[in-house]
């Protein structure tokens, strides 16, 4: 993925996060339901994680976008001395993507057997980036 | 005539029904969400299919889930129909249907 995209889709992916989190808590909270999210610690962490995310990335966005403005190219050169002004703004692509390894804790806590379907994913994801580099290198396997 | 399950008590109101059914049969909250979630996603993708040729799998998946997440919420409000674990899977399902839907699309939507 672009660096463009990949930022976008993790921005949104923290803001889905929040918003749905935010509107099952006050759902609960409007409605005095019995049931409510908010007595999950699970699902406020995930909160969190995303909330600071986005608190991170409106800080870092705001310096990059700083450092965008002053940058300078010198006569004659093609391009700016240095790419440091356009490196990714989300310094903790990890943290927001946290939602993916509270679905994972959840579903093989409660259906232990799903742990197997998850371990085979990844090892045929493992399998397939080497066989990837190794193509790179040599040109095969097909 | 003898029944399969003790039937539900009409007399004090459709609350009380539902929590003697689900008391009676515990998986009906969970199979009721896999109704609306399975609605929703094969009636969403088959219609995108006949429409366009082609199906937009992980929009489908997040408008479904969110349905399944807003039957979940209503159904929550009263307790003994469904549990708070349920309701957690499915609000970290529709947040999973989300991250498909965000890490899926191209540089030109959104």
């Amino acid at each position: 993925m672009a660096q463009i995209q990949l930022t976008i889709a993790l921005v949104m992916i923290a803001m889905f996060t929040i918003a749905v989190i935010g509107f099952a808590i006050n759902f609960g909270v409007d409605n005095n339901a019995q049931m409510n999210i908010a007595n999950n610690p699970q699902l406020n962490t995930l909160n969190a994680n995303a909330t600071t995310g986005i608190s991170t990335f409106s800080q870092t966005s705001n310096s990059t976008s700083n450092s965008i403005l002053s940058t300078t190219i010198a006569a004659g050169s093609q391009s700016a001395p240095s790419v440091a002004p356009f490196v990714i703004s989300i310094t903790n692509p990890l943290g927001i993507l946290t939602p993916l390894q509270a679905v994972f804790n959840a579903a093989t806590t409660e259906f232990p057997v799903l742990g197997i379907f998850f371990d085979a994913i990844v090892a045929i994801l493992i399998f397939m980036l080497f066989l990837l580099a190794y193509k790179t290198l040599r040109g095969f396997p097909e | 005539m003898s029944y399969l399950y003790n039937l539900p008590n009409s007399t004090s109101g459709i609350d009380t029904i539902a929590t003697q059914t689900v008391s009676a049969v515990p998986a009906f909250a969970p199979l009721l969400f896999l109704f609306v979630f399975g609605v929703v996603f094969l009636g969403g993708i088959t219609r995108n299919k006949a429409k366009t040729g082609t199906a937009d799998y992980p929009l489908w998946a997040t408008v479904a889930s969110l349905m399944t997440m807003f039957t979940a919420l209503i159904l929550s409000i009263t307790s003994g129909i469904i549990q708070l674990d349920w309701l957690t899977y499915i609000v970290l399902l529709t947040i999973g249907c989300g991250v498909w839907l965000f890490l899926n699309r191209k540089v030109t939507e959104l």
